[in-house]
């Protein structure tokens, strides 16, 4: 699974393509597809009428399983990275901020969540209960923010460091106060690009859920009806969900090397 | 170096306890079905929700059947009607602390609790009258008729007090293991729940298989659970019930018997659903070994090997293939110039597969080839396309690096020619880092297995933990991600040590690293 190890091979594609002027095209064309989910997401929540199955027609059915597929995907992912963006940055800030047993206490942790296995995590806490979606939102969460968190506590250590922040100190400001003037806004950047990179993660993980526990998740998850898809069906029920998914995570990957050149300066000297 | 892996190991043990505990609390979380059978019978859930009645980490109030009873006794002064049958449900384990207690309670107390304990004493005569033994002296003295129930426990007692001592207990039950008889089991079964504790000492002292046999057919007839080893039982069904039992007992044992003053300590520790859970993998592995019988051990080795088969195959194949594109992407013409080809080819190739997810073409393969040689290919081609790109990046990456490097010049300048710089030179200083990388890919790759295990029916690691999310058995689902996170340590180790092998900077920081 691309787990969301690394940036991966998403940096490769704007390599290939060379000219910046490009990859600016690349990046506009992938919002205007998340453009084009966040419509069908507000379609399904605002006209669930008009586009629920209903057995006259292929083409309708196909256009619902779109519709509640774009939501639970824009749904899962948005919490998701909430959830982890949130949780990530003040237990690193915490482990950043403190010396001692709190640091070594919060370093314990992350190596605990970090082994948990991600999948048992989201799977279990899938099946607990069926049929809802904000507990495996949660658990989406719970998997990505130890990578936010040791990435957190980095920077604001490193923040710590320098001489202005010593300068700050010395001229009285508390800890917190030095953590939001001085520190919060130097690691925004890399938060944000590390947060865009492990995006295609979890909806590869939201994916795998949904297909290894068809009958447990919601239904209208791509995932589980690419799982329920068989042989002989119609080649547009599997054909629409994959491409969807496909375009999603190259959109993904284009916007998060957008983000990365645009935010991040430790990596333009590369 | 040793020190080092050690070191490393070492280290990991919190954390992997730290997922056990972290995966226990998760599978209490899912729901009971609505059927789960409460105790024994099926071993799959084995008592999973009495196990959830006890609490997740720690209890502030262990009891122990004495404390039961005590709780019982009082709550029975104060009018409960729920305590008397709990004390019914104690059955005779329950009599000596009681008639310890019974001088200082009032008569009316008296006359409920005896009534709660004559019901235990009445099922019990009922269950061993039925296999056609000799009446107990019990089952003659609940029917003295006209006598109030306070009045007959106290002959009852007074006939049978003698038999309620630790040592003459021991002595009956060594006695029917000695000598099996009808009339001695029937004997021994009167003394009911309050003979259970030998029963489950001598079950785990002794390795005699018809002293087994014996023992389970006391403890099913004591408990009236029908579950029992017979004489055609096979190794396997043998270690199965003996399993049963022994969890059962685990369950059950504070409910019929004294905790000895020297775990007294931990048993807010050990009277919880973690304990009791721990200590349900304790007793299924120490029983397959006991009893020769090795197929627990041997299907969660087996699955381990299947799934660690596929994610090594993928990640050597992934490599290669690394290596071979980056390698490649770096070839030069006899005039200097980057061959463009492959390195475009390679990137788009790679982005590609890289938003390409998992379920899509793991579904799209299976459709294609869902048995025969496609069974064999199919998973491996998966787990590689999950793996491939971050690899063959990082490979890349690494090898731009090190072709800049000045003893590539050197190389050069020496009149080595491009392959061999490019080959010997280079490729090799970029093995060690990125196998370092690959090792991180294991965790993912186990993710994977879920799907392609799945789909093609593979009974590796991932097949077993949906099942055991499936049929809610807690304790396989902490046995796997235990096996999940060991994998992943000892992945990241071995990573470790291999590049170390090869790359003798390595060495010296790892040195360096113990030297602190």
């Amino acid at each position: 699974m691309s787990e969301g190890h690394s940036p991966g091979a998403a940096q490769l594609l704007p390599q290939a393509l060379a000219s910046a002027h490009t990859s600016g095209r690349l990046v506009r064309m992938s919002l205007a597809w998340f453009g084009l989910m966040l419509t069908l997401t507000l379609v399904s929540r605002i006209l669930p009428a008009a586009v629920a199955t209903d057995e006259s027609g292929q083409g309708t059915a196909l256009f619902s399983l779109l519709c509640f597929g774009a939501y639970d995907l824009v749904f899962c992912l948005l919490g998701s990275l909430l959830i982890s963006g949130v949780l990530g940055c003040a237990m690193g800030a915490i482990a950043g901020l403190f010396d001692g047993w709190v640091d070594r206490a919060m370093r314990r942790l992350f190596e605990v969540f970090g082994a948990l296995p991600s999948v048992i995590l989201a799977v279990v806490l899938a099946a607990a209960s069926p049929h809802r979606t904000y507990p495996l939102v949660l658990a989406l969460g719970l998997t990505r923010w130890v990578e936010i968190a040791r990435l957190v506590r980095v920077q604001v250590r490193q923040a710590r460091a320098q001489d202005y922040v010593t300068a700050a100190r010395a001229l009285g400001l508390s800890r917190w106060a030095v953590l939001r003037l001085h520190i919060a806004p130097n690691a925004a950047g890399p938060v944000v690009v590390a947060l865009s990179f492990s995006a295609s993660g979890l909806v590869a993980l939201r994916m795998l859920v949904g297909f290894v526990l068809p009958q447990a998740t919601s239904h209208w998850n791509w995932g589980a009806s690419l799982r329920l898809w068989q042989h002989g069906d119609s080649l547009l029920a599997f054909a629409f969900p994959a491409l969807f998914l496909i375009a999603t995570q190259l959109s993904q990957s284009t916007v998060a090397e957008g983000l990365r050149r645009a935010l991040d300066s430790s990596d333009k000297a590369r | 170096m040793l020190a080092y892996v050690l070191r490393r190991l070492a280290w990991s043990l919190p954390t992997l306890f730290g997922v056990v505990v972290g995966v226990y609390f998760l599978s209490t979380l899912l729901p009971l079905p609505a059927d789960a059978p409460a105790s024994l019978g099926a071993s799959s859930v084995g008592g999973a929700g009495e196990v959830r009645a006890l609490p997740r980490f720690v209890n502030s109030a262990p009891d122990d059947v004495q404390g039961r009873v005590r709780r019982a006794v009082d709550e029975i002064t104060s009018g409960s009607d729920e305590a008397a049958v709990r004390l019914a449900d104690m059955g005779s384990a329950a009599w000596p602390t009681l008639m310890r207690r019974w001088p200082s309670l009032d008569a009316q107390t008296q006359e409920r609790a005896a009534s709660a304990a004559l019901r235990a004493a009445s099922s019990n005569a009922g269950d061993a009258s039925d296999a056609a033994a000799p009446a107990p002296p019990q089952a003659v003295a609940a029917t003295r008729g006209s006598e109030s129930p306070a009045r007959q426990f106290e002959l009852l007692w007074g006939d049978r007090s003698m038999d309620f001592t630790e040592t003459s207990r021991a002595r009956a039950l060594q006695r029917l293991l000695g000598h099996p008889s009808a009339e001695r089991e029937a004997d021994y079964i009167a003394l009911g729940t309050y003979g259970l504790e030998p029963v489950f000492d001598m079950l785990q002292r002794t390795d005699r298989r018809d002293a087994w046999m014996g023992l389970t057919r006391v403890a099913s007839r004591i408990t009236q659970i029908d579950d029992a080893i017979h004489e055609t039982d096979d190794a396997s069904q043998t270690s199965a019930c003996l399993v049963r039992w022994r969890k059962w007992w685990l369950l059950h044992e504070s409910q019929y018997a004294r905790r000895p003053a020297i775990v007294r300590p931990f048993a807010p520790l050990t009277e919880t659903g973690f304990g009791k859970r721990l200590g349900g993998i304790y007793i299924s592995l120490v029983t397959a070994r006991s009893t020769g019988d090795h197929a627990h051990l041997a299907q969660l080795a087996d699955s381990a090997a299947l799934t660690l088969a596929l994610v090594i195959s993928a990640i050597s194949v992934s490599y290669i293939l690394a290596a071979a594109y980056a390698a490649l992407s770096h070839a030069r013409r006899g005039n200097g110039q980057v061959l463009p080809f492959p390195r475009r080819a390679g990137a788009v190739a790679l982005t590609l597969l890289f938003a390409l997810p998992a379920v899509v073409s793991a579904r799209a393969l299976n459709t294609l080839m869902p048995g025969g040689l496609g069974a064999l290919i199919g998973p491996v081609l998966i787990l590689i396309a999950g793996c491939l790109p971050s690899i063959a990046r990082q490979e890349h990456a690494a090898l731009s690096d090190a072709i800049r490097s000045d003893y590539l010049r050197t190389a050069r300048a020496k009149g080595a020619s491009e392959r061999r710089v490019l080959v010997l030179h280079a490729l090799r200083a970029t093995v060690g880092p990125t196998l370092v990388w690959a090792g991180a890919e294991v965790p993912g790759l186990l993710g994977l297995s879920l799907v392609v295990e799945e789909l093609w029916d593979i009974h590796g690691l991932g097949w077993q933990t949906l099942r055991a999310v499936e049929q809610r058995n807690e304790t396989a689902l902490m046995a796997n991600a235990l096996l999940l996170g060991a994998v992943a340590v000892l992945a990241s180790v071995v990573a470790d040590l291999v590049n170390a092998l090869v790359d003798p900077r390595a060495r010296t920081s790892v040195a360096e690293r113990v030297a602190q």
